[in-house]
């Protein structure tokens, strides 16, 4: 799925767009299945994906970590009622938290990825799986209590998810905010 | 006029407080339709704006009992829970609120939560402003629906655990017989609170409206494909079942 054209243009405008001389992609001006690999590459030394919530994350789901300092984590809720469920789940938890994982230095962050995106021609797709109250770029915005932070994370991964998914939605149907 | 967006009174000392004249547990869809205008559809819960904000209201499940597993006795359209996001969220100060009348609860990524158990009032607040009010039955009653007053802190805290809000539908992997009746379901790490509400292309929905899964009737629609949306509060998904050709 990293591999398919659609996915790996989507991942290509928004890593150019938030790598920065600072805070460079890593691998340098890799792809989301050069992160993937690097990721899975740390070694043994520790588990790659936990139920914990860990400390030190953003509260939530979150990446953990660093994947040049090898000590890279992704929390993945325990949200199955069954394994194949499980499994749906943990491959699109572990998509998303990749293009975090993609700064060598430091997490991109929710933030970034979403002006990333909002600054790109996939911007115009934010009509299809947001609505106005819940996009933090319009005027229109409500946070109904979320945070910003949440309301950025709403805003990249639901596009992220058009093109970048583990679990396809119906056509014409896809994820949606409301 | 804010003060009265937020606040209500209590309509006797063991009685919820009110939010404009709705009380958790005392008033009925039929309240909710005759003072507000809204909530006239049968779903177990119903969304709708007012001039300063945005509010959820959730409704007692069917005389079963299945949906929020409260006595048989209360009328399955008692207003169980308000949920007011404010547009403009504005500090307990100002809105007349005092925080020694309250417990606190640390939520996550720097919210924390505000419960006044006595009045049913839970607030969950950002960088000392209010963001969400949840106006649930006073402690007097949470007899009622004991599992689902169980912990008035659980009303504001996150229910997606993950850090990208979404939830999994699944729909059946091979294709349903014509009148065949299929399961699909919802998942998602935390209890909420609020209610799953589903929406079908078509075909009738038999049972759980409202609950993580649904009994979908595919009579009548052979080589159909049948779309199922849940939406749980902003967040929606959707999956497709298939229905053989006869």
């Amino acid at each position: 799925m990293l591999a398919q054209r659609d996915c790996t243009q989507f991942v290509q405008t928004v890593l150019n767009a938030v790598s920065s001389n600072s805070n460079p992609v890593y691998p340098a001006n890799g792809s989301l299945t050069d992160v993937f690999e690097s990721f899975l590459a740390q070694g043994n030394n520790h588990s790659l994906l936990t139920r914990q919530n860990p400390p030190g994350g953003w509260g939530y789901g979150s990446p953990v970590g660093n994947i040049k300092n090898g000590d890279a984590v992704i929390y993945s809720p325990n949200v199955g009622s069954t394994a194949a469920i499980q499994l749906m789940a943990d491959a699109d938890t572990i998509i998303a938290e990749l293009f975090h994982f993609a700064g060598r230095r430091n997490y991109y962050t929710d933030e970034q990825l979403a002006k990333a995106v909002h600054n790109s021609k996939y911007g115009s797709e934010a009509d299809s799986v947001i609505s106005p109250e819940a996009n933090i770029f319009d005027k229109r915005y409500q946070a109904r209590g979320w945070t910003r932070l949440k309301a950025y994370s709403a805003y990249f991964h639901y596009i992220q998810y058009l093109h970048c998914s583990a679990v396809p939605q119906p056509p014409g149907h896809p994820r949606h905010i409301g | 006029m804010l003060a009265l967006f937020f606040l209500g009174a209590c309509a006797t000392d063991s009685a919820a407080k009110a939010w404009r004249g709705i009380i958790p547990l005392h008033s009925t869809r039929e309240d909710v339709v005759r003072i507000l205008n809204q909530c006239r559809s049968s779903d177990p819960s119903c969304e709708f704006t007012v001039d300063d904000g945005f509010v959820h209201i959730e409704f007692s499940g069917s005389a079963a009992g299945e949906l929020h597993q409260c006595e048989r006795g209360l009328h399955p359209e008692t207003v169980l829970l308000i949920e007011v996001s404010p547009k403009a969220p504005s500090t307990m100060k100002k809105v007349g609120l005092n925080k020694r009348d309250f417990r606190t609860v640390e939520l996550l990524q720097g919210t924390k939560g505000y419960v006044d158990d006595k009045s049913g009032l839970v607030l969950k607040m950002y960088e000392e402003k209010i963001v969400q009010l949840d106006y649930i039955a006073a402690l007097a009653e949470r007899s009622l629906c004991p599992s689902y007053y169980a912990s008035p802190e659980s009303f504001v805290q996150e229910i997606f655990l993950s850090h990208v809000p979404v939830i999994y539908v699944t729909c059946p992997s091979s294709r349903a017989r014509p009148g065949e009746t299929v399961t699909i379901s919802a998942d998602l790490a935390r209890q909420p609170k609020i209610s799953f509400l589903w929406r079908v292309s078509a075909g009738q929905i038999l049972a759980g409206q409202g609950t993580r899964a649904i009994k979908l009737d595919t009579t009548g629609l052979a080589g159909q494909t049948i779309v199922a949306t849940v939406r749980l509060g902003r967040v929606a998904a959707s999956c497709e079942v298939q229905v053989a050709p006869k």
